[in-house]
């Protein structure tokens, strides 16, 4: 048995056609008198055929939201776009899309600047920051449904993917607010869910998280940080976040809808 | 495109071909995230993120050496980071993959019988599937994708003759799995990844 150990490193590699001459010669050498590494190699030698004759039927294709979103990305992080998407815009009458691309490049500026200026300290100004980085981020690759998916049911499929119930405001015509959305937000810890919504016009994100970070309070919080306007509050085990760019009037009265609707 | 995900050396005028030929691995991204995460979301959401960190890290990339590689290594480590920061346990399999691949039918004793096996799509996918995820990981790279064993290291940071082990064990559980199904209790386990012969 000790020779079968000996071979038994050059197996697989034989198998695949990997092995160097002299050591291909050694394992058909022990081959010859091993029955039971004969076997062995049979069986690693019909899955590897097993593999080719499905290697088409293995093969997925990637979503065409997903192609886009990728085609997206160099786009949005090419320095080149990076000042012109930081110049001031106008502040009525954007459309929805021409929001859109503050770049990549762009949002680590404002994520630096969020450490950099607030520190890696919790709390609802660090909190703020990270979240407006992000949500200047995703909507990037805001999707653009021709028909506005359906809260509940984007709840249900949130619930089976991720493990934890989430409570997703409808889109409310009453005020203009339209649902679009429900991601997992990559640039937090990976476990808090980004709905997004476009709001008379303009985006806006509603962040749940499932844990409760630290020195974040029950009542809503007002936190204006990198440009964008976070309103921050916790209940039970969960915390929320409202993120709007700047100011805007009657931001205070959908932060309540979205409170009632989402706690 | 260059063979094997190789781009030529030079600068600058490249970018378009690094886009263009990273973009080109996108469903070879998204069948392995697919196969790491097991749900197309986590699979979108990890895809998505590679691409994020690859144009990003554009200048970190050696012209003249493998995208493609390059670009597993991405993805793999996300899938760490990724799963690191993810509340829940890892899925290594879920019980309804363990119901069905319990019921797989072959019980061909020949290679030419299996590969022959009306049901062999189906059958290899949920044996692989059942597959811990190292061994996964290791026989999808070569056998699917076809990594060599230095790539396959250093896409999953392990020396090579781990990479080997993992993919003989993990190719030996399948063949098991598909010529005599429900005889191989083990293979919803983590085998040691040592010794296989003796």
């Amino acid at each position: 048995m000790s020779e079968c150990r000996d071979v038994e490193p050059l197996l697989t590699p034989f198998v695949d056609d990997e092995a160097a001459p002299a050591e291909r010669a050694t394992v058909d050498a022990h081959l010859r008198s091993c029955p039971r590494c004969r076997e062995y190699v049979t069986s690693e030698r019909t899955v590897r055929q097993a593999f080719v004759v499905c290697r088409a039927s293995l093969h997925v294709n990637a979503s065409a939201d997903l192609r886009r979103r990728c085609e997206a990305q160099p786009a949005a992080t090419s320095a080149s776009t990076v000042f012109t998407r930081l110049l001031p815009r106008p502040s009525s009458g954007q459309a929805w899309r021409s929001w859109v691309p503050l770049s990549m490049a762009a949002t680590l500026v404002l994520a630096v600047a969020g450490v950099f200026v607030y520190g890696l300290s919790s709390g609802p100004q660090a909190l703020a920051a990270q979240l407006a980085a992000d949500h200047v981020k995703c909507f990037d690759f805001a999707p653009t449904p021709t028909i506005l998916p359906e809260a509940k049911v984007l709840g249900r499929e949130w619930a089976a993917a991720r493990g934890w119930a989430l409570k997703v405001p409808e889109t409310a015509p009453v005020e203009g607010l339209e649902l679009l959305a429900v991601r997992r937000c990559i640039s937090a810890d990976g476990t808090t869910a980004h709905l997004m919504y476009r709001w008379r016009g303009q985006p806006l994100s509603v962040y749940v998280m499932k844990s409760h970070p630290p020195r974040i309070g029950t009542s809503p919080t007002i936190v204006d940080r990198l440009g964008q306007e976070a309103i921050i509050w916790s209940k039970g085990e969960r915390t929320y976040a409202v993120v709007t760019r700047g100011r805007p009037d009657g931001i205070e009265r959908v932060a309540q809808y979205v409170r009632a609707a989402a706690e | 495109m260059s063979p094997r995900g190789v781009l030529s050396t030079g600068t600058g005028s490249d970018d378009r071909a690094f886009t263009n030929e990273a973009l080109s691995y996108l469903d070879a991204l998204y069948g392995t995230a697919l196969r790491l995460t097991r749900r197309p979301q986590d699979a979108e959401d990890l895809v998505q993120d590679t691409y994020l960190k690859a144009f990003r890290a554009e200048d970190q990339f050696e012209r003249g050496t493998n995208l493609k590689a390059w670009l597993f290594t991405i993805l793999h480590n996300t899938f760490r980071n990724m799963r690191r920061h993810d509340g829940r346990s890892p899925i290594d399999v879920n019980s309804e993959t363990v119901e069905q691949a319990a019921d797989l039918t072959g019980d061909d004793r020949t290679p030419e019988q299996l590969l022959t096996r009306a049901t062999l799509d189906r059958d290899l996918q949920l044996a692989l599937d059942a597959l811990p995820e190292a061994f996964r990981q290791a026989v999808w790279l070569r056998d699917v994708e076809e990594f060599s064993y230095a790539e396959i290291a250093k896409i999953v940071d392990v020396p090579i003759g781990t990479v080997m082990s993992r993919i003989s064990r993990g190719r030996r559980l399948l063949h098991d799995r598909l010529v005599a199904p429900g005889v191989n209790p083990g293979v919803n386990k983590e085998p040691s990844e040592k010794a296989r012969v003796g």
